[in-house]
């Protein structure tokens, strides 16, 4: 209903059209006085202009975005950018646009995107396995450019990423920063070495153990990096063809069948292993499902 | 949290375009990470579908790299960004942008939003989700003008120059596009 009372020289409508001029700031202060005699005195107008501005107020708070869609949303926004950035720079005008840049990329933006989801499922696996708390300290090796790192990060009490790759290990930092989230960086060697730090809790990884040649000896140095009753949670393809890795460089093991790894974590001294399926990743109509390993130190 | 000033000031922003615009990449990396959450938010809550705002996102950030040279500080950086991003979600739904202003009566706006009646849209406040729910739900150039002033932060001058409007028309609508969003908020609020 509308209101048109008069008070102290103004209509309630012309207290209504001015009401963002009001809340804003904008308007000289003899008017601002006013208005706000006005609102002094108008019950309704006074009811009217406080519901409108914390409505204002509130939109301006926002609403935080769903975190995980946001985290892939970056994920796919920092692939696409890589393309980007090898197919051409804009001082030299090579930047191809739309589809020809769509087609050119297409290849590795598949295989980028798919990495992406791939890590989300691990992240998750990882998580719904192992109880994570804010006591925990945890290590990613082989972190990479921190996809599971930075999901599993804010669970936990701290977390440190190890991996070969400085470009890797940048690239993580940056976005560690940009999200607020401390992660402590460990280069290893190429043939990965280094101090892995510690003690901790739980160390976890991803995609990683079939690009380690010796992998006993990795376990067994993680047993030395755990405290008493630390666990792992490490994920990996199962055995297959060799046809997951175009390129076989680094690749040391076209995955692994479940029984080696439980006999390895178990000589290593890892007891309560249990090897279950985490996700199942595809790629060119193929499956290739993904074990996840998780074993306490005895 | 009201109006803070972003991250990134307006020179860094400056400093990294023009490093971007002689192709250094890890500049332009740096200018992402300091703006991509806005313009997130800003092509998320515009779309209301991931895959769209995903597109949206990411020819925000191919087609501000591709023209980094191109910008010129006459505003701040997150403006002319958010200008692009707006061009890529209309890209998708073309024919969206420019459409006429429904011309109510400021009376019948307020009256929609509850000037005169008796309640309080304060309570509609204290419910999760009913700020976002209410703003998904206003027409579309309605809802860009409240992200960008409201959520971004962004000046009327900054806001009219991105959407090709005087500052005055901009305050006027400005000021419907408000009443509309408190009506929303009301009718969120009584269940319509």
């Amino acid at each position: 209903m509308a209101i048109e009372r008069e008070v102290a020289g103004l209509r309630c409508g012309e207290v209504l059209a001015e009401l963002s001029d009001f809340l804003d700031g904008d308007m000289s202060l003899e008017r601002r006085a006013q208005v706000q005699a006005h609102l002094d005195g108008c019950d309704a107008c006074e009811r009217f202009g406080g519901a409108f501005t914390a409505a204002i107020r509130a939109l301006r708070q926002g609403e935080p975005m769903p975190p995980s869609e946001a985290s892939i949303a970056f994920a796919r926004l920092s692939v696409r950018l890589e393309n980007a950035g090898r197919v051409g720079d804009p001082a030299t005008g090579g930047f191809m646009s739309g589809t020809e840049h769509f087609d050119q990329a297409a290849a590795t933006w598949d295989l980028a995107d798919r990495r992406v989801l791939l890590a989300h499922a691990v992240a998750e696996a990882i998580s719904s396995r192992v109880p994570l708390s804010k006591e925990l300290n945890v290590l990613d090796f082989g972190c990479g450019t921190g996809l599971v790192t930075l999901e599993l990060a804010p669970q936990v009490g701290s977390m440190s990423g190890a991996d070969t790759s400085p470009g890797m290990l940048t690239t993580l930092a940056g976005k560690a920063e940009s999200q607020g989230i401390p992660v402590r960086l460990l280069p290893l060697t190429t043939e990965g070495t280094g101090d892995l730090g510690g003690p901790y809790d739980l160390i976890v990884s991803s995609m990683t153990l079939h690009h380690v040649a010796d992998v006993p000896a990795l376990f067994s140095r993680f047993v030395q990096h755990l405290n008493p009753g630390g666990q792992v949670a490490l994920a990996d393809l199962d055995e297959e063809e060799g046809t997951f890795h175009e390129d076989a460089a680094g690749v040391h093991h076209q995955g692994f069948p479940r029984n080696r790894i439980h006999d390895w974590l178990e000589d290593a001294g890892f007891r309560a292993i249990q090897v279950e399926t985490a996700t199942v990743t595809a790629k060119e109509g193929k499956d290739y499902p993904v074990f996840l390993a998780t074993a306490r130190r005895a | 949290m009201e109006h803070l000033p972003r991250e990134g000031s307006l020179i860094e922003d400056q400093i990294l375009l023009s490093q971007a615009a002689s192709g250094d990449a890890s500049a332009f990396e740096a200018f992402v990470l300091c703006h991509r959450e806005a313009v997130w938010r800003f092509t998320r809550s515009l779309t209301r579908d991931v895959g769209a705002a995903e597109d949206a996102l990411q020819e925000t950030f191919l087609s501000a790299w591709r023209s980094s040279a191109s910008f010129r500080g006459g505003g701040s950086a997150l403006g002319w960004l958010l200008s692009i991003a707006r061009h890529a979600v209309y890209r998708q739904h073309k024919g969206r942008a420019g459409e006429p202003e429904r011309m109510e009566s400021l009376a019948e706006l307020g009256e929609a939003a509850g000037w005169g009646a008796d309640f309080d849209p304060l309570d509609a406040l204290m419910v999760k989700d009913e700020v976002g729910r209410a703003l998904a739900r206003l027409p579309v150039e309605d809802r860009e003008l409240l992200l960008l002033r409201e959520v971004e932060g962004l000046s009327n001058e900054d806001c009219a120059g991105l959407l090709g409007l005087g500052v005055r028309a901009l305050k006027s609508r400005l000021h419907r596009a408000r009443l509309r969003f408190v009506a929303q908020l009301r009718g969120e609020h009584h269940g319509h």
